[in-house]
């Protein structure tokens, strides 16, 4: 076999740009970045700031909630700028919505409750949700999994999904939920899966399923692959850290 | 935690037979925005084998590569390697140049591949022969890392196989019947000036061309002068053929003759920025230029063939600031066949353990493209095919290979379209359905989802779903092992070698 090169030449570079979305090898002009290099980084920052500050769809909620029969309720941060502003707000629900929706999903018992967060970036939900949720829909009815009825949670964090899976007493939570943009993408969406969650349930009980996005693992792949990731769930009766521990 | 698989290469050429026992190591990677990926992540010789000559047998017209003795020349390698057969899990066995056009070369492959171990694929095709011989020297692997495009020749006794790279990705291959062994030759009774004389043994096809076109026959004896008239004029159409010659102008039209493929076209041959010379031959210029000694007289005519001179002749005629002699050489398709063969599939795939129908083998890919908006494409184009075809004896398993699926294709619609597709397919055709099974291959990354949908479907067909595979370049495909991961028992793969059978005319 030949001996790989050693040194840095424009073709070596042009290999290790292919590997990556990030800005590698973008040259300068003088001592400012190149104009298209700069006005794409101005581009991708927008739209990251969008992600993080925008607010889900009304359109989409409306035609999302008619077309699955869904529940929407607020977090405890009321609006995007709090929620930004005082991230543990997107916890917990507001203290209003508890009794009414605890009523609404009735203790039911599934095995299955799904959540819907807009997270960092309500964009997210927007993109995927059309091809993700049909496939988990699909997916947990062949399997024979019970679902509760889903909620679309504003202004929502990770760990609302406990919440709310406590309160229709599932024994799996899920929360697909957008995650915080960067520079290569803001559609990226995350499902954090909790077996038994609870108020109490901690960051190592999740088990997630992350980069969720066409370029990533496409919204689809990703559906089936999270209706394995519950069965097994509900098999050994443990997420998160301690799931991988078992493999 | 990674998995390591022993994997054979063995190359039955024109002259020589070698094989290689590799060690491959399976490893559970994250990939930047992705699941988990299983991946071949290290490749490691562990025994490489003499170069032994082919031993060709002749029965009255027929020309036969001995079963027997070719057998025991094998078992001899794995007593050398100290490797138990059963040990092996992957590789392929590849009958290249004159040996694929032997009487019994197909014959021959299939028991040598089935005795070499399990999971061992016979295969032939000029295409292919072009491709290990890329993959192996490394070709492949410094166009992707440089960006180059390089043309890798391999030259071996019968033929010369050519495969052009871009950006790592092999683009075109050509194949042209030109190699060391065009003719045998034994040493007779010197003429009447006490010169050195040669007579014919054996002469191919393109040796009977080639000596016509200088005027000789094969039925006198031939000086060494003729012998090396007949070097130079191989070298010179090689040389024609790649475009990397220094002087040209040989007649087109002996060189389509010659050619087992299409000439290779202008628009690849021009952005070549390397050759990359391998096999047999090339082995001989490296050496050569090594020593790059102008002395006609120490290169006689060893081996009985024209490799030596046809070796010196091209170096007088190629260019040689874009020539480079890789160190794998005479191995390198070998070294392809036994290392680069395995494709691991995606991660996310449709495969249920009760399902046991692996491994498969001599599955036929037919190769099928997506049109979106033609409901009933899928039952059309296949009809077509196996109309084409016109063989299905329901023993030969296929594959579907979707190709052209649009980013539209890639969301729930789209693969419940496809579904409904495949479905409509089995109603229509149920005998495609082999066993009651069918593969579909796909390059992006949905098997996972496909297949729970036909699960929905179709309860009682296997339907196995395999994607992250590239088969544009195969006929056939043989499906392996399943490879686990360590972090995810969902994140299951299949080794899959893609092949050609293509013994020549």
């Amino acid at each position: 076999m030949l001996e790989k090169s050693k040194n840095i030449t424009t073709a070596n570079l042009d290999y290790l740009t292919r590997l990556t979305p990030a800005r590698l090898a973008v040259g300068r002009a003088g001592s400012r970045p190149r104009f298209d290099t700069w006005l794409s980084f101005r581009k991708d920052h927008a739209l990251a700031r969008d992600a993080v500050l925008g607010d889900l769809k009304a359109s989409f909620i409306k035609e999302f909630v008619q077309t699955y029969d869904l529940l929407v309720v607020e977090s405890q941060a009321g609006d995007r700028k709090n929620f930004v502003l005082n991230p543990p707000s997107g916890k917990r629900l507001k203290d209003s919505e508890v009794a009414d929706l605890s009523a609404k999903l009735g203790q039911t018992s599934p095995d299955v409750q799904i959540v819907m967060s807009d997270g960092l970036s309500a964009l997210a939900l927007e993109e995927n949700l059309p091809d993700l949720y049909p496939m988990l829909l699909d997916g947990f009815r062949q399997e024979g999994i019970t679902m509760g009825r889903s909620v679309i949670a504003l202004q929502g964090r990770v760990a609302i999904a406990d919440q709310i899976g406590y309160l229709s007493g599932a024994k799996i939570a899920i929360n697909l939920i957008g995650e915080r943009p960067g520079l290569s993408t803001a559609k990226s969406l995350s499902a954090y899966i909790t077996y038994n969650p609870s108020p109490s349930t901690i960051s190592s009980d999740r088990t997630v399923v992350s980069n969720i996005h066409q370029e990533g693992t496409p919204p689809v792949e990703a559906g089936a692959f999270i209706v394995r990731t519950v069965k097994r769930i509900l098999d050994l009766k443990v997420s998160g850290v301690r799931l991988q521990a078992l493999s | 935690m990674s998995q390591s698989i022993l994997s054979v290469g063995i190359d039955i050429g024109t002259t020589t037979t070698h094989m290689v026992l590799s060690r491959l190591s399976i490893d559970t990677i994250s990939i930047f925005n992705r699941l988990p990926e299983n991946s071949i992540a290290a490749r490691e010789i562990v025994y490489q084998s003499p170069i032994t000559f082919t031993p060709i047998v002749y029965e009255g017209e027929n020309r036969l590569i001995d079963f027997e003795k070719i057998s025991l020349v094998l078992e001899d390698f794995y007593k050398q390697a100290k490797i138990d057969k059963n040990e092996i899990e992957s590789g392929a066995l590849i009958v290249t140049g004159d040996s694929a056009r032997t009487d019994n070369a197909q014959k021959v492959a299939q028991a040598l591949a089935q005795a070499a171990g399990n999971f061992v694929v016979e295969t032939a095709g000029p295409k292919l022969e072009g491709i290990l011989a890329a993959r192996g020297s490394g070709a492949v692997e410094e166009s992707y890392r440089t960006g180059k495009t390089i043309c890798n020749v391999d030259i071996g006794g019968g033929t010369t196989n050519l495969a052009f790279i871009e950006k790592g990705r092999i683009v075109e291959t050509a194949c042209l019947n030109l190699g060391g062994r065009l003719i045998q030759v034994e040493e007779c009774q010197p003429d009447l000036f006490n010169a050195e004389q040669f007579k014919t043994v054996q002469c191919n096809r393109s040796g009977r061309m080639l000596l016509q076109s200088l005027g000789l026959s094969s039925s006198a004896p031939l000086s060494k002068t003729d012998l090396s008239k007949l070097a130079s004029k191989a070298a010179a159409l090689i040389a024609e053929y790649c475009r990397i010659s220094i002087k040209s102008g040989e007649e087109t039209s002996l060189l389509e003759s010659l050619s087992e493929t299409d000439v290779p076209s202008l628009a690849w041959l021009e952005k070549v920025d390397e050759y990359w010379f391998t096999g047999g031959v090339g082995t001989l210029m490296k050496s050569q230029e090594r020593k790059d000694t102008k002395s006609e007289k120490s290169s006689a005519v060893p081996f009985g063939d024209l490799g030596q001179m046809l070796a010196r002749a091209l170096l007088d005629l190629l260019d040689r600031k874009r020539a480079r002699f890789d160190a794998s050489g005479i191995y390198a398709t070998v070294i392809g066949a036994g290392l680069h063969t395995m494709q691991v599939s995606g991660s996310t795939i449709g495969i249920q353990s009760s399902q046991s129908i692996l491994p498969l083998r001599n599955v036929r890919i037919l190769k099928i493209s997506a049109e979106q908006n033609n409901k009933g494409y899928l039952t059309a184009q296949v009809t077509k095919q196996l109309n084409f075809l016109d063989q299905l004896d329901g023993s030969e398993p296929l594959a579907l290979y979707i190709n052209d699926l649009s980013r539209d294709d890639i969301s729930y619609r789209g693969i419940k379209n496809l579904a409904a597709e495949i479905s409509n397919l089995l109603e229509r055709l149920p005998k495609v359905a082999v066993k009651n099974a069918l593969v579909i291959v796909l390059k992006e990354d949905i098997a996972m989802s496909l297949s729970q949908i036909l699960k929905g479907m179709l309860r009682d067909k296997i339907i196995l779903t395999i994607d992250g595979i590239d088969a544009q370049n195969g006929d056939f495909m043989d499906l392996g092992k399943t490879l686990g991961s360590a972090i995810d028992p969902n994140c299951l793969s299949i080794g899959v070698v893609i092949k050609t059978l293509l013994f020549y005319k």
